[in-house]
């Protein structure tokens, strides 16, 4: 899964924050989950 | 019920490591119920050794919570950075480690990418991770 990060990319914070990235990672683990 | 344990590998020790903040985001979004471990110790595994596995008493401290971890969890998480169009070296030796571990084949792994411009490393991932009989969760559209 490719992230669209931006800058602050560092800061785990500011990448939760960003909803466009928060939503692709809560997408790749709700696929990671649905494989248990 | 009992948590889910998701166990995180990233393959860079940079101190500001985008992949591990990345790791670090995904544990502040995951919903209750799910656990996820960032493991620090991947600069403390020796170099990958057949001869050093032949008996699993044996093993170097590390090596043995490595396997220990991924064997008890439930599905694992990889952040790879690309270094030189390739997977990182620690990761790379993390994984041979795990190669002989019986419980990996058929382990739920999900795979994430922080630079969109690199792709030669995920590809070499998945090869590896592949033959080593992991269960890549499938990408996001």
């Amino acid at each position: 899964m490719t992230l669209p990060l931006g800058t602050r990319a560092e800061d785990p914070k500011a990448i939760a924050d960003n909803d466009r990235v928060a939503a692709k990672l809560r997408e790749g683990l709700l696929a990671l989950l649905a494989t248990l | 019920m009992r948590a889910v344990r998701l166990f995180a590998l990233c393959g860079s020790l940079r101190r500001a490591s985008v992949n591990r903040a990345a790791l670090e985001a995904l544990v502040l979004l995951a919903p209750p119920g799910v656990e996820i471990e960032v493991w620090d110790e991947l600069a403390a595994l020796p170099a990958f050794n057949p001869d050093d596995e032949e008996s699993s008493s044996a093993l170097p401290p590390p090596v043995a919570a490595l396997r220990r971890k991924t064997e008890t969890c439930d599905g694992l998480i990889v952040a790879a950075p690309e270094y030189a169009h390739g997977v990182s070296g620690v990761l790379k030796n993390a994984l041979d480690w795990l190669v002989g571990s019986e419980a990996f084949a058929g382990k739920p792994t999900m795979l994430i990418n922080v630079a969109p411009r690199a792709f030669h490393a995920q590809a070499q991932l998945r090869e590896i991770l592949a033959t080593m009989s992991a269960r890549v969760a499938p990408e996001p559209a």
